[in-house]
């Protein structure tokens, strides 16, 4: 990843005519996004999140604020500036990848480089060529005559994928790519899309309301809410030192206590465990009564009731623990992210 | 920027011409006080005459009054929609094509078919029941029976077809939570489906009642023992008068058009409304019902396929059974029967020349019509807020337009503007007259099939660097072929039926199948009417099977390409 | 106008194709007209090179119409309909604003006006052949016009009208002689009518109400509208229909065409009676010709207008109508008799424009004044 910022948003608000008045939808957004990065936008239903990337797209136009794009202007609502999507030089993977049915895998991929193929100067063999190395990227080469309608839903975002990234774009647009896929293809997409911007260096920016897609792939996470980037950062950032409770319980699992006079996030890991009453005198223990236990597979999760309230606790799925059953719970000191 | 403004108000000043040219003429005209051959002289007098005649109130409450079969029309047609797509009861895929091929029929030889059954002197339903020592009755000529012309043979196809989709777009979710919980198949159909379904409902009535307030042909086939006439028979009266009263007839037209503009502006507006509401739409689109019974399915069965048949096939099987007689309705000859109707209809030079002349118009109509109005609603994708509200007025405005009044306008235009001029005697007029009257439904049609497609597809296409026309062409144009398709199945058959939009500007020896029917039937010549309205209607038979297997690929394509994210 | 219209260039192409080999002498000469002048072979000719005529005309008149004239001239034609209601309506329009498409109107008496105002060509100079001029071959010594300078509007077909249409088996004939017969307790509500209101002002019911006004005085049709007539009908056919079964076994403003039609498919119970006390007026049906004065073609026009009027143009015009003409040497057509006028006998011309300026007005107003009540 360089250090120079490939895209810069400045000062971005947007709304909507609604039946019932305007709706204005992203607030002042202001975001740099480095070259080679991969950030996530991550935030729940209605934040802004897709709007934000249809602006840089050029799928919409802003009302105020301005984007620039590898150096250049490409919206200023100020000078009314819109360049149209074709012109800036994006990729872009949607929720339902927008694969075109009635052509072929190939045609698909094929397609930004046929468009451009003036502005790049590029020949007929050369889009051959570098169809077949994105295809092969993808895993899709031997499907290439398939007509896309006849794909499955994993095969249309790999073709989707491939035609985002063929013509080296200077930035690939991800509107939450995973959301249509089941876990398994997911998993399998998400080592794909890190592979893709291992190998290719490309700039990814990633649209998701799911963490483990944003916190698992990005260099960086932007979380939205209501318009607005609430905070910026690491994954590890963000999930370790959220800067408001919003961030705090809307990335990870958490319990909100009041300790010490302070008012503590307790992430499910954090909390000890064991499955019988403290002794008495036992510092660190605070006795405790599971409430509910359920099994997820790799561990098992506990909703434990306390002198702190309802805790939610991670144990090993080995763990035999049954509803009603006495236990106790320990929080190390210096443990807990502290609530503004 | 400044283009793409500059793109966008030339499109609405294009788009402006069709919808408010004829008006604008006809408002000009209804001021004209001149004598023949004399320069333009403004004046009132054909208003101080129109507004001051009894009649003017009188034929407008008779318009108003015949539109009753709208409110009967939506009864029927949800009933046959619902159980063509949620029931999905035997046959329902033939039911939707009887529908289909209705809306195609040409309406003023169908009209000799139900005069065969229900005439007040020879109808043979009239004769059957006499002969039980009843008293016949039904009269065809009655407004009753006017009503029940249009009732059986537009209305109730027109707002099944209407409904169809609506309906197959509903998500079934609702359905079978209800069904689940023990809700009666009624219960489902009043509280679940009819609510979720009423905008759809009240839209497709009002199109309706719109077109039945405008309505002409039937009336005035059927309508001259009616007191007093509709308001479009009065404005053709004033156009055949000798010599023509124009000015009085655009005056009366002009506040027809005010009324019906009115109504077409609430339409469009309730249209943008709905486009902003829910769709209802989901994963779980039509489908068969296993919840309902078969002894239900079968029972509704029964009773779409019987008022089908009584209102669409029975007539078509009189109107083809009419070309065999000696002389139409004539039943008390010692010889009924006769082949020679066919053989001196076909056997005649005009025919020809009148069968070519019908493809011609057909295909110069359809061809140009279907890709004009695929790049309009492509063209009004992209506007957005008071332009895309201007837009969708604009494109419905010309719904409001009679078939008559707009062959006037397209009469007076060719004849008074300087660059119409050198058109007039082509048939350019007659294809410029049935674009404008096609134009809502085409675009319609259109929009729709836009709106059922992903718009990621033209997103992805933008984005990976193709301009406007390139996603129009490679990406937009074939995803919408069946749309497409059907967009030129519906010009084509509505060019191939038009009687009233080209009756004033048709070229010398220009003439349709469809006009030699009128004139034949203006001349009381039902013999051979009927006969060239059985190989119209066979014509319309082929159009409409190609355009209901198209409107099934429609849905298997929108379900192909994904619906709206 | 030289403008390019549907067919137009084609037209003009075989037109001068035809042209050429015609001057070549390829194309056998005609045997119609009896030695043709110079003149007149050069008016074919330029008639050809025009592409044609356009006429715009009643549906009635058919194939056999358009087959008469292109085998005497040559010239092809193109037959357009155009008398009915919206016919009409384009007629005057487009002669009035000078652009139309059509060579020769050939309708009912609806032109005065336009040729009052220039609009229409001049016939009477137009007419070149000697058997159209000649007085001797039209009855009464001259060819009819209706307008008073004799020059734009002939008409060349006059046949009575007026009879009365009963059912035979229901009425009988000698019951109904005189009109006053009409008025008889037995009719009441038993007699149809063609609709009087019909949009033209000169449909058969008007024309037969302004004849009964003039002739019988306002309180006979008083009487006929308000006790005699059962139902009227803008139908013609209806009338001859209703008659037919017996619904109404009298009708009144029916036509021949009809009449005969029903006759000739076996309704033998039809039988048409022409009053003895007054037999009825004299109708030109819709063989009033007009030449719009924006004619394109003016050639062809001109070969038209006396082809029509000729003995040749007459006879295939009569047969197509089904009335007879004014010309004393068309006779022995299908027309039935009752339309025949009676030599020596003077009947009301409605087709006549001082008629239709002078006397006509205040028939309406009594017409109206009857609709009223």
């Amino acid at each position: 990843m360089s250090t120079g910022s490939i895209l810069r948003i400045e000062a971005l608000g947007k709304g909507f005519a609604a039946p019932r008045g305007r709706v204005e939808v992203l607030h002042g957004v202001d975001l740099t996004v480095a070259a080679g990065e991969f950030l996530s936008i991550l935030g729940p239903s209605g934040a802004g999140k897709s709007t934000l990337l249809r602006l840089v797209a050029g799928l919409e136009a802003p009302d105020t604020g301005r984007i620039v794009l590898a150096g250049t202007t490409v919206a200023d609502a100020a000078r009314r500036l819109n360049l149209p999507p074709d012109r800036r030089g994006l990729g872009m993977v949607f929720q339902s990848g927008g694969v075109w049915p009635h052509m072929s895998v190939r045609d698909n991929v094929s397609f930004p480089l046929v468009a451009r193929a003036r502005a790049l100067g590029l020949r007929h063999a050369e889009i051959a060529a570098k169809t077949d190395e994105a295809l092969r990227l993808v895993s899709m080469a031997a499907l290439a005559g398939r007509r896309a309608g006849e794909l499955s839903g994993g095969e249309k975002q790999r073709v989707a994928l491939a035609r985002a990234v063929v013509a080296a774009p200077r930035i690939v647009l991800l509107d939450e790519p995973l959301a249509s896929l089941d876990a398994n293809l997911r998993e399998q997409m998400r080592g794909l899309l890190r592979d893709l911007q291992d190998r290719l260096g490309l700039t990814f920016v990633q649209v998701s309301h799911d963490q483990i897609d944003a916190l698992s792939m990005s260099h960086r996470v932007a979380v939205m809410a209501a318009g607005r980037i609430v905070q910026i950062g690491r994954p590890e950032d963000i999930y370790r030192r959220p800067a408001s409770a919003f961030v705090a319980t809307f990335v990870g699992e958490g319990s909100v206590v009041e300790l010490e006079g302070r008012r503590l996030l307790l992430r499910p890991e954090d909390i000890g465990f064991a499955a019988a009453a403290p002794t008495a005198g036992e510092p660190g223990w605070i006795a405790g009564q599971v409430i509910s236990a359920a099994y997820l597979g790799a561990r098992r999760r506990l909703v434990v009731g306390c002198t702190l309230g309802a805790l939610t606790v991670d144990v090993p799925a080995g763990a035999e623990v049954a509803a009603g059953q006495a236990c106790a719970l320990r929080i190390a000191p210096g443990m807990g992210i502290a609530l503004k | 920027m400044r283009g793409i403004l500059g793109w966008r108000s030339a499109f609405l000043v294009l788009l402006a011409v069709p919808a408010l040219g004829p008006v604008g003429v006809i408002l000009a005209q209804s001021f004209d006080t001149s004598g023949l051959g004399e320069p333009f002289r403004f004046g009132v007098g054909a208003w101080r005459a129109v507004l001051g005649a009894p009649e003017t109130l009188s034929t407008f409450t008779t318009s108003l009054l015949l539109t009753v079969r709208v409110p009967a029309g939506l009864a029927i047609g949800f009933a046959i929609a619902w159980a063509v797509v949620r029931l999905r009861v035997p046959g329902h895929q033939v039911f939707e094509y009887l529908c289909w091929f209705a809306y195609f029929l040409p309406t003023v030889p169908m009209v000799s078919g139900w005069v065969l059954l229900m005439d007040r002197d020879f109808g043979l339903l009239n004769a059957a029941v006499a002969g039980l020592g009843l008293p016949a009755p039904f009269d065809i000529r009655s407004p009753g029976g006017i009503v029940w012309v249009h009732l059986s043979l537009q209305t109730v196809p027109l707002l099944t077809i209407l409904m169809i989709p609506a309906l197959r777009l509903l998500d079934r979710t609702p359905e079978d939570a209800a069904l689940v919980a023990g809700a009666r198949p009624a219960r489902v159909l009043g509280r679940v489906v009819l609510p979720l379904v009423a905008p759809a409902i009240l839209l497709a009535g009002l199109a309706s009642w719109i077109k039945a307030l405008e309505a002409f042909e039937v009336e005035q086939l059927l309508g001259e023992r009616v007191a007093s006439f509709v308001v479009s028979t009065r404005i053709y009266g004033m156009v055949s008068s000798e010599p023509p009263r124009m000015a009085e007839a655009m005056a009366l037209s002009m506040i027809f058009l005010l009324l019906l503009l009115g109504l077409g502006l609430l339409y469009s507006r309730a249209l943008r409304w709905r486009g902003q509401g829910a769709a209802n739409r989901g994963e779980g689109s039509g489908g068969a019902r296993p919840s309902y019974g078969t002894l239900l399915r079968r029972s509704v069965s029964v009773a779409v396929g019987l008022y089908l048949a009584i209102t669409i096939l029975l007539p078509f099987g009189m109107l083809v059974m009419g070309s065999f007689m000696k002389l139409f309705g004539f039943f008390a000859l010692d010889q009924v029967w006769t082949t020679s109707n066919w053989s001196r209809v076909l056997g005649s030079a005009s025919f020809g020349a009148s069968l070519r002349a019908t493809l011609t118009l057909g295909l110069a109509t359809a061809l140009p019509g279907a890709l004009l109005f695929g790049l309009i609603a492509a063209g009004m994708a992209r506007l957005r807020g008071p332009q895309a509200a201007a837009a969708s007025v604009l494109v419905w405005l010309p719904w409001a337009f009679p078939g008559i009044i707009l062959g006037v306008a397209i009469l007076e235009v060719s004849l008074t503007f300087p660059g119409m001029r050198m058109l007039h005697g082509t048939i350019a007029p007659l294809i410029l007259g049935l674009l404008i009257r096609d134009l809502p439904i085409g675009v319609h049609v259109m929009r729709n099939a836009l709106a059922e497609t992903d718009s990621t597809m033209a997103d992805a296409a933008r984005i990976s660097g193709a301009g406007w026309l390139r996603t129009f062409l490679r990406i937009s144009l074939p995803l919408q072929m069946p749309a497409l398709t059907l967009v030129f199945l519906i010009l084509f058959a509505g060019a191939i039926r038009d009687v009233g939009t080209i009756l004033l500007v048709a070229p010398p020896g220009f003439q349709t199948l469809s006009l030699q029917t009128f004139n034949y039937i203006s001349n009381s010549q039902f013999e051979m009417a009927t006969v060239l309205g059985t190989i119209v209607a066979l014509l319309a038979l082929a159009v409409s099977v190609l355009a209901h297997l198209l409107g099934r690929r429609l849905g298997s394509v929108r379900s192909a390409v994904g619906t709206r994210a | 106008m030289n403008t390019d219209r549907f067919g137009l260039i084609g037209r003009r192409a075989l037109g001068a194709a035809s042209a050429c080999l015609l001057l070549l002498g390829a194309i056998p000469a005609l045997a119609w007209p009896d030695s043709p002048s110079d003149e007149w072979q050069a008016l074919v000719e330029a008639a050809t090179a025009e592409g044609g005529v356009t006429v715009l005309a009643n549906a009635n008149l058919g194939d056999d119409f358009i087959a008469a004239f292109s085998a005497d001239t040559g010239v092809p034609i193109t037959l357009s309909v155009g008398e009915h209601g919206e016919g009409r309506a384009r007629f005057y329009r487009e002669t009035e604003t000078g652009q139309a498409t059509f060579d020769a109107f050939i309708g009912g008496r609806s032109s005065y006006e336009l040729a009052d105002k220039g609009l229409l060509t001049a016939i009477a100079p137009l007419l070149i052949l000697p058997e159209v001029t000649d007085g001797a071959n039209w009855r009464d010594g001259a060819m009819p016009w209706i307008d008073p300078a004799k020059t734009y509007l002939p008409m060349p077909i006059g046949y009575v009208s007026a009879f009365v249409l009963i059912n035979k088996d229901v009425i009988d004939p000698a019951s109904v002689r005189v009109w006053d017969d009409l008025l008889s307790p037995d009719l009441a509500g038993r007699i149809a009518m063609h609709d009087p209101t019909v949009p033209g002002g000169t449909g058969a019911g008007a024309s037969v109400s302004l004849f009964l006004a003039e002739a019988k005085g306002q309180a006979y049709l008083e009487t006929l509208y308000g006790t005699q007539f059962g139902e009227t009908t803008a139908d013609y056919r209806q009338l001859v229909d209703w008659v037919a079964r017996g619904t109404y076994p009298v009708a009144l403003g029916t036509r021949a065409l009809d009449i005969e039609r029903y006759r000739a498919e076996g309704v033998d119970n039809l039988a048409v009676l022409n009053m003895q006390d007054v037999p009825g007026y004299i109708s030109g049906g819709t063989s009033i010709m007009a030449i719009p004065a924006s004619a394109p073609n003016k050639a062809a026009a001109q070969v038209f207008a006396n082809w029509f009027l000729s003995r040749s143009g007459q006879t295939a015009f009569a047969r197509a109508a089904r009335a007879p003409s004014f010309r004393t040497d068309v006779t022995g057509g299908d027309w039935p008799e009752y339309l025949n006028p009676e030599p020596g006998r003077v009947y009301i011309n409605q087709y006549d424009q001082n008629w239709a300026e002078t006397v006509e007005p205040a028939l309406r107003t009594v017409l109206d004044d009857v609709l009223s009540k």
